[in-house]
């Protein structure tokens, strides 16, 4: 008996102090990418550095959103647009992390940050083609710690257009300049009602967004949205 | 103007109570005691719901240790060890006391009234921290808030106006064997105001000013635990981060204090959740534009089953979802799956639906899932797969898709064929483990490290043989003492079982459960159930899959085992059991009732009520009262205790249904002890019934 417990000793303690095995085993790895959602879980800088030149002579052309947050640390990546049911264009990076849009307003995100889980846009998509003679609600809901969804309803009221020359990847664009300016109906957490406002770089003459600063949440901020080709 | 309707609307507004998700610069901040306070006294400000405060403190010879939840908005609660140096008395060198508070908030703070609450103090032990108070504390400006209150018993021992509600007072005696309720003595005998100002300068820094209405008589009157020159204490406290606070005081003239508390709340996590997008869900090209690929001659495949295991299985793993058996039609689909992932069953359910849409033919509509915990189907889930695709790119897809999706019983007949190769399973892990003992009263904190290895053989669905072997690294353990006990020593031999260094085999049992698919599951366990006891046991439960209440029946055959773990008994052996009511209040609250016989023969009930929160955050206490009296039972006079279970996911932001949590008991007796049977099927089952589900729903997309 004394040998059997001897052997079973040494070989619990060759064992590392790290879980293995297939009970309950989980690689924590398993996250590790190279876009956004791996950026953020590292919290370093992580920078796209293709030019539109470059892209072009490497025969690249298909749909490409550039993102960009900076919280919680300032981050710029390219996203493909992987699927487009009912009109609502998922765009992935590398390692998976998502940014959803209906017609480029900001529809939701998936595991960049603090996750965006969905946004009402057809207040916003009928006030960008010229109802915007009244108020709109629009609600945001985030995923709490609770797994449960809080939702945030905001008024907002879209600003006349403002004409603006941008550059978006070394290509310059005429645009109208549109900033949605909201207010919650309810305080937040310190009071006080929560004010965002959303700027919109649309083309004059279509419902197309070449550049959009969006609000993701309280603890994301904004991402810059643009679009290098269509 | 629409900013002026918003405003009209909603700012302005001061909250009640913060919310668990206000900034550390808005909570209230902790006392010596560890509970909302200016330095030693009270104020009346309320945490926000399901904060948990852990609390060091100390001051002269006086050391504290506090963990104060605040169970609903109104009621909070702590348990406090504390420590007095230098009490040269009562056949005591350093004093050791356990002691529990309760307070209640009788009024928030309004524009003009002052936040108000009542609190007890050390009302069920031996006495030492024994008070009573009635406290008002309002916010003049942002950032400064004025409190005064009135305090009995120590609270009430310096400077008293009278006393208000009879003398009649019992003083504190240390050979009391304590655990019993106060209520003679609550708000009787002397009181005395004490007051204070906190002002909060910034979001970091906070500056306290306090009169104390206790004399510490024990202490500086009777003993040199600490002088006490003065009632006025001044502090100043420092916000580190959005968990720790840390204070140092001058602390009755002649003392110097300081103080570390940390704040978590389950509604705020440490890292957020952070799963791999799940991708689009695939969506089938319509019947009209592509009916050749709505046929269903596919279905009539002699290697139909075989086919899709083998591509499902690969994309399941992935997922953290282990397929066992798989049924698959003309029009739908059940698969067995058990969930090794996602601590939210909505997450895994969401998984599984993007991967059948993705790998099923397209008349496949129906999505039967069924959960399977350790061998036991626990629920179905059913989904149409035309729903999830109508709804996945809406804003309020969670809401609008929860009501289309049924959840229903589980059989362990009529089951799909298991994949094959799946049985028998073989699994194993390998992992470090920690064991603590708490509050023996030559070493208040013991504990030991080591590796643990455990093993499952699964012959077929729910019969198994699985043990836990464990190696100690370290221990500590085997330097508690070993208490006399005039009941049958089940328990306070506890000590002898963690002599050597030698592994000891935690448990080794073979194991049958079913579900009988009427609400009724079934377990019979034999072999190894704990380090203390082997024997059989066997179970009965009923719990409907949307059911609020669970009952259930326990019997065991158990018999003491040796002393060293291995294989061999002692002659100690008893018939134990409980009859169980389970009941979810659907407000956050849950509760248990046990009755039965225990461990040392004696009969009585356990109730244990759990503050459950969403994403898996338990905290809840329990009490038993058995017919051994007071004074067979000893120090503490009944069994009750604390508990805590915190999901890995919440603090790692990994997905992992892990959870780490401890017992807490002041005193660990013989009466009232309940064999530790492995694989009770309540937190099993449960697992996958629809408060489970519901809980997390909105995972359902993510």
């Amino acid at each position: 008996m004394a040998l059997i417990r001897s052997a079973i000793s040494m070989v619990l303690a060759a064992g590392v102090l790290s879980a293995c095995g297939t009970l309950g085993a989980d690689d924590p790895l398993r996250l590790a990418g190279s876009a956004i959602g791996a950026a953020i879980s590292r919290s370093e800088p992580s920078q796209l550095t293709a030019t539109r030149a470059g892209l072009l002579e490497s025969g690249f052309d298909e749909p490409l959103l550039v993102a960009s947050i900076r919280k919680p640390v300032e981050i710029k990546a390219g996203l493909l647009r992987v699927a487009q049911p009912q009109g609502i264009s998922f765009w992935s990076g590398a390692d998976g992390s998502t940014v959803k849009t209906d017609q480029g307003v900001l529809a939701g995100t998936v595991s960049v940050n603090y996750d965006l889980y969905s946004a009402q846009t057809t207040g916003t998509l009928a006030a960008l083609q010229g109802d915007r003679s009244t108020p709109y609600p629009r609600v945001y809901r985030h995923l709490n710690a609770l797994n449960q969804l809080d939702l945030t309803r905001f008024f907002c009221q879209m600003s006349d257009p403002v004409p603006e020359t941008i550059v978006v990847f070394d290509r310059q664009h005429q645009t109208l300049r549109f900033t949605e300016s909201c207010i919650t109906e309810r305080p937040g957490p310190t009071g006080v009602a929560t004010e965002i406002e959303n700027t919109y770089w649309k083309d004059p003459n279509r419902l197309f967004l070449w550049r959009s600063d969006q609000w993701m949440g309280e603890k994301s901020g904004y991402i810059l949205l643009e679009r290098v080709f269509e | 103007m629409v900013l002026s309707v918003a405003c009209a609307l909603g700012a302005g507004t001061a909250a009640a109570q913060q919310s668990p998700n206000a900034p550390a610069e808005l909570r209230p901040t902790v006392n010596l005691y560890g509970l909302p306070g200016l330095i030693d006294m009270p104020t009346a400000e309320a945490q926000p719901d399901g904060e948990l405060n852990a609390t060091v403190s100390t001051f002269g010879g006086i050391f504290r240790n506090t963990l104060a939840f605040q169970l609903t908005p109104r009621i909070s609660g702590a348990f406090r060890y504390s420590a007095f140096r230098d009490w040269n008395s009562d056949g005591f060198e350093t004093y050791y006391d356990r002691s529990f508070d309760l307070r209640y908030q009788l009024f928030f703070e309004g524009r003009y009234r002052p936040a108000v609450a009542i609190g007890l103090q050390d009302f069920a032990g031996t006495g030492i921290l024994a008070g009573e108070y009635i406290v008002a504390t309002k916010t003049v400006r942002p950032g400064l808030t004025v409190t005064g209150g009135l305090g009995w018993g120590r609270l009430g021992s310096y400077n008293s106006i009278g006393s208000l509600f009879g003398s009649n007072r019992p003083t504190f005696d240390a050979s009391s064997t304590g655990g019993q309720f106060s209520f003679d003595q609550w708000f009787r005998g002397p009181a005395a105001p004490f007051g204070g100002i906190e002002w909060r300068p910034s979001n970091r820094l906070g500056f306290k000013i306090e009169y104390s209405s206790d004399a510490y008589t024990q202490e500086a009157v009777n003993r040199s635990v600490i002088d006490r020159a003065s009632p006025w204490s001044f502090g100043v406290e420092y916000q580190w981060n959005d968990t720790t606070r840390l204070g140092a005081y001058s602390v009755y003239g002649d003392s110097i204090g300081f103080l570390a508390s940390f704040a978590l709340n389950p509604a705020r996590a440490q890292n957020a959740l952070r799963l791999p997008a799940p991708g689009p869900l695939s969506i089938r090209p319509s019947r009209e534009t592509s009916p050749e690929l709505w046929t269903t001659a596919w279905a009539d495949s002699e290697t139909l089953q075989e086919d899709y295991a083998q591509r499902l299985t690969g994309l399941l793993n992935a997922e953290g979802q282990t397929l066992l058996a798989l049924r698959v039609t003309a029009f739908d689909v059940e698969l067995r799956v058990e969930n090794t992932r996602y601590g939210s069953a909505a997450a895994a359910i969401g998984r599984i639906s993007r991967i059948l849409a993705a790998v099923m033919p397209q008349t496949v509509e129906t999505f039967r899932i069924v959960f399977v915990e350790q061998g036991l189907p626990v629920s179905t889930v059913v989904l149409r797969r035309s729903d999830l695709e109508a709804l996945e790119v809406r804003p309020d897809a969670a809401e609008v898709l929860q009501p289309l999706v049924g959840v229903t019983a589980a059989s362990s007949a009529d089951a799909p064929p298991a994949v094959r190769g799946v049985y028998p399973r073989f699994q194993w892990g390998l992992s470090p483990y920690f064991r603590q003992s708490f509050f023996d009263p030559a070493n208040p904190f013991l504990f030991e490290v080591g590796v643990r290895a455990r093993a499952s053989y699964e012959f077929s669905p729910g019969f198994s043989l699985s043990g836990s072997v464990a190696q100690e690294i370290y221990s500590q353990l085997d330097d508690a003492r070993v208490s006399g006990s005039n009941l049958p020593p089940v328990r306070t031999q506890g000590p002898l079982f963690e002599q050597g260094s030698d592994p000891v085999l935690e448990n080794l049992t073979l194991s049958y459960v079913r579900s009988f698919g009427n609400d009724f599951y079934g377990r019979a366990t034999a072999g190894y159930l704990e380090r203390m006891f082997g024997g059989v046991s066997a179970e009965v439960l009923w719990k409907p899959v949307s059911s609020s209440l669970g009952l259930g029946v326990e019997v065991n055959y158990a018999r003491q085992r040796d002393f060293d773990s291995v294989f061999g008994f002692q002659s100690y052996d008893v018939i134990t059991g409980h009859a169980s009511a389970y009941y979810d209040w659907g407000n956050g609250f849950h509760t248990q009732l046990d009755v039965g016989r225990y461990l040392a023969g004696d009969i009585g009930a356990t109730l244990t009520v759990d503050r459950e929160f969403a994403n898996g955050w338990r905290i809840g206490a329990f009490a038993t009262v058995t017919d051994v009296s007071s004074a067979d039972f000893g120090e503490g006079s009944f069994d009750k205790g604390i508990r805590l279970t915190i999901p890995l996911n919440w603090a790692g932001g990994q997905p992992t249904r892990s959870t780490a949590g401890t017992v807490i008991r002041p005193v660990q007796r013989d009466g009232g002890a309940r064999l530790d049977v492995p694989g009770r099927l309540y937190d099993r089952v449960r697992s996958g019934h629809s408060k489970r589900i519901n809980d997390g729903w909105a995972r359902i997309w993510r």
